[in-house]
């Protein structure tokens, strides 16, 4: 029977395979979106790992952890440098790093931090960052940059930069004065660190200095980083815009002593008084955050499940038009012996084997495409996809698509069955 | 099932015993058959008569197990089909008989040797038939296909689609005849070939089933061929369910 059912497959070869691509296709279609989903929320979360809470100025806790951990939409508005003091006194508190953002680089973001930063910041669980070259920046002029802004921009350590101010990649004002040079580039982590241009707190606030006075008179490091507030910049007061950004920081990253702790400092955070402050548990944004994208991911698996749909029905159709052709074969079949219900397996079988092999070739396709996509959507979107083995969920609805497949073959099987009852020994076409 | 195979009890035996069967299709007007009594006994080589629409191949449905049967006795080689249930039937009909059609007898995507030793494949029973003659049921389907004078390469290897009606009516008749069936049932198998090609085929038919014993159920719309057989049946005398002769064919109203 089996081989009766695949020769006659081969016979059919042409409309087979289009069934079995169009299958394939749409399967593929439905478990890369689920893959998607799955890799960007992989993704998103294991990019802030070892950080327990972020705190910036008042503002939505998604827009906070979008800007200042994925640099993502505009930054949050400054705060200042004695909130981040307090902050890094408390005695829950770890370590505490500032961030400073807003600027880019030809298209990537700047971030003003200090060399701490590289010391907590941890992703994709306990993973921390490695310089792949070179040593962290020391003086307010040096860079440490991502491995992406390295490869796209071809620099190495070593090289000098010029950083403009203000997000965008045309800027106004070019700070052609202000040259940094690149100190250290760091080993790819798949995560937003990659498209980022560190430079120190100083440097990032020498950008705007600069304008005036050029970098050979300015080095804030002499003054040491606790005297950053005002001091330098009261020389240049012509400059209120740059003044007010120089003095301030955009977030800081904080990791604390005990996790327990995270809701009482938070508490503080929120409640601080001297400025409006948020505090947010990376986590738990993320899971706002996930709550707001289910939306769209609904409608794109919804979209994704009415292809697979469309898809068995092609199959179902073809399957029903070549059946008024199959009535002579199956009575020929029934009077060398096939029953009604072998008859029935035959047609039902046929469907269950061109799923099968829809599903498989749409998992291969799938695998073919994130391999060779993979680097693409790392460029292009920053979501680096890990080539892994299906999930459990992944696995559903494969099985699931599968099942519909068998009881999509049922209704030409059936029909096929109440044929070979009523038609007897000649089949009257 | 081979039970009531032995060898003498295929000469002596009834083949078919029908006793009052009667058949009403679902669908259909009233009683399509409705037979007192049918005997055949083995060996023999019956031509069955009659106008079109009385019910001849409903009969053949009956009695190879295809159609299932609704009253009456119907027996073939001893056993009873009307107290087999479906897969019995099938089982029965692959073991013991052989069918031709009228026309689209093979199987398209089949090779020639394919669909010949295609009852073996249904059947272990004639199977094993077919390998006491050869060493290999493809090298019976040969035999049986150089017996009816097929035996051309070329046309063994073509696809059968491409055959000639009457080159494809002797496959079939190979196919019927391959594992020595207690019992072939022919339905018209000549009446789309031309007059030379008749008298051909059906030659080389009765003297095939005559060599095997093969009983043989042979229906025609023409009753020229009956000096050719052992014993002639006139369908429209037999069955009641059927208008006389010189009626007009049976009204075929279908249902809409
Ligand atoms: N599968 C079927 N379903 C319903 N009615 C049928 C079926 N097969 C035959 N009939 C009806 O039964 C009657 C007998 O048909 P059947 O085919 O047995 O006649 P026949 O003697 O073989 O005719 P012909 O010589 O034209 O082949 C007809 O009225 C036909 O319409
Ligand atoms: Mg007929």
């Amino acid at each position: 029977m089996l081989g009766l059912a695949l020769k006659s497959l081969r016979n059919r070869r042409f409309t087979a395979g289009l069934t079995v691509l169009s299958i394939a296709l749409s399967v593929a279609l439905l478990m890369g979106v689920e893959r998607l989903r799955h890799e960007s929320q992989r993704s998103f979360a294991s990019t802030i790992s070892g950080t327990d809470l972020i705190v910036g100025a008042r503002s939505g806790p998604v827009h906070l952890l979008l800007s200042s951990v994925f640099r993502i939409g505009s930054p949050t508005n400054a705060i200042s440098w004695d909130s981040y003091e307090a902050i890094a006194a408390l005695s829950a508190t770890a370590w505490a790093v500032p961030i400073s953002l807003g600027d880019t680089h030809r298209g990537f973001p700047v971030a003003g931090t200090t060399a701490a930063y590289f010391e907590h910041y941890r992703y994709a669980r306990e993973r921390g960052l490695t310089l792949d070259e070179g040593r962290v920046f020391e003086s307010a002029y040096e860079a440490v940059i991502g491995s992406e802004v390295a490869r796209t921009l071809d620099y190495r350590s070593g090289r000098s930069m010029v950083l403009s101010h203000g997000a965008g990649n045309v800027s106004f004002q070019r700070h052609e004065e202000a040259p940094f040079r690149v100190t250290a580039v760091l080993r790819a982590t798949g995560t937003p660190v990659d498209r980022t241009v560190f430079v120190s707190l100083e440097g990032f606030d020498a950008m705007h200095a600069g304008m005036r006075q050029g970098p050979a008179d300015y080095d804030p490091l002499k003054g040491g980083r606790v005297r950053r507030p005002g001091a330098q910049h009261a020389e240049h007061d012509g400059r209120d815009e740059h003044k007010d950004v120089a003095q301030a920081i955009t977030a800081i990253l904080v990791g604390l002593k005990s996790r327990a702790a995270a809701l009482q400092v938070q508490r503080f955070v929120n409640e601080y008084a001297a400025e409006p402050l948020t505090a947010i548990l990376p986590g738990a944004t993320l899971l706002e955050l996930w709550s707001v994208t289910r939306v769209a991911e609904r409608a794109l698996l919804t979209i994704a499940a009415f292809v697979v749909a469309v898809g068995l029905i092609g199959m179902l159709t073809t399957l029903l038009t070549n059946l008024e052709e199959r009535r002579r074969e199956m009575a020929i079949l029934r009077a060398v012996g096939a029953g009604p219900l072998d008859v029935m397996a035959l047609v039902a079988g046929e469907a269950v084997f061109l799923t099968c092999a829809g599903a498989l070739l749409g998992v291969a396709l799938l695998y073919g495409f994130l391999l060779l996509g993979a680097p693409a959507l790392q460029a292009h979107f920053g979501l680096f996809v890990e080539i892994a083995w299906p999930s459990g969920r992944e696995l559903g609805v494969l099985g699931l698509v599968l099942a519909l497949g068998c009881l999509v073959g049922l209704v030409p099987g059936y029909r096929i069955y109440r044929f070979t009852l009523a038609d007897g020994m000649t089949v009257r076409l | 099932m081979a039970g009531p195979m032995g060898g003498t009890l295929r000469e002596r035996d009834m083949i078919v015993d029908v006793v009052d069967l009667q058949y009403a299709w679902r669908n259909g007007t009233g009683p399509v058959i409705d037979i007192p009594s049918l005997r055949i006994d083995a060996g023999e080589r019956v031509l069955l008569w009659g106008p079109s629409g009385s019910g001849k191949s409903t009969l053949l449905g009956l009695l190879g197990g295809v159609v299932p049967p609704q009253q009456g006795r119907l027996r073939l080689l001893g056993q009873d089909l009307a107290r087999m249930r479906g897969p019995q039937r099938d089982r029965f009909r692959a073991d013991h008989i052989g069918v031709i059609f009228q026309l689209f007898n093979l199987v398209p995507y089949l090779s020639v040797v394919e669909n010949v030793t295609l009852p073996c494949r249904f059947s272990s029973h004639r199977r094993a038939n077919a390998l006491r003659q050869s060493s290999s049921i493809e090298r019976e389907a040969i035999r049986w296909l150089t017996a009816l004078e097929l035996s051309d390469r070329e046309i063994l290897d073509r696809p059968v689609v491409e055959l000639s009606v009457g080159q494809q009516q002797r496959v079939a008749a190979a196919r019927a005849l391959i594992g020595a069936p207690a019992m072939v049932l022919a339905d018209e198998p000549t009446s789309a070939l031309d007059a030379d090609l008749k008298e051909a085929f059906l030659g080389l038919l009765l003297n095939e089933c005559a060599r095997e014993g093969t009983t043989l159920l042979f229906v025609s719309h023409d009753r020229s061929f009956l000096p050719r057989f052992d014993r002639g049946v006139d369908f429209a005398a037999l069955n009641r369910a059927c208008p006389g002769p010189s009626a007009e064919p049976v009204p075929r109203r279908r249902i809409a």
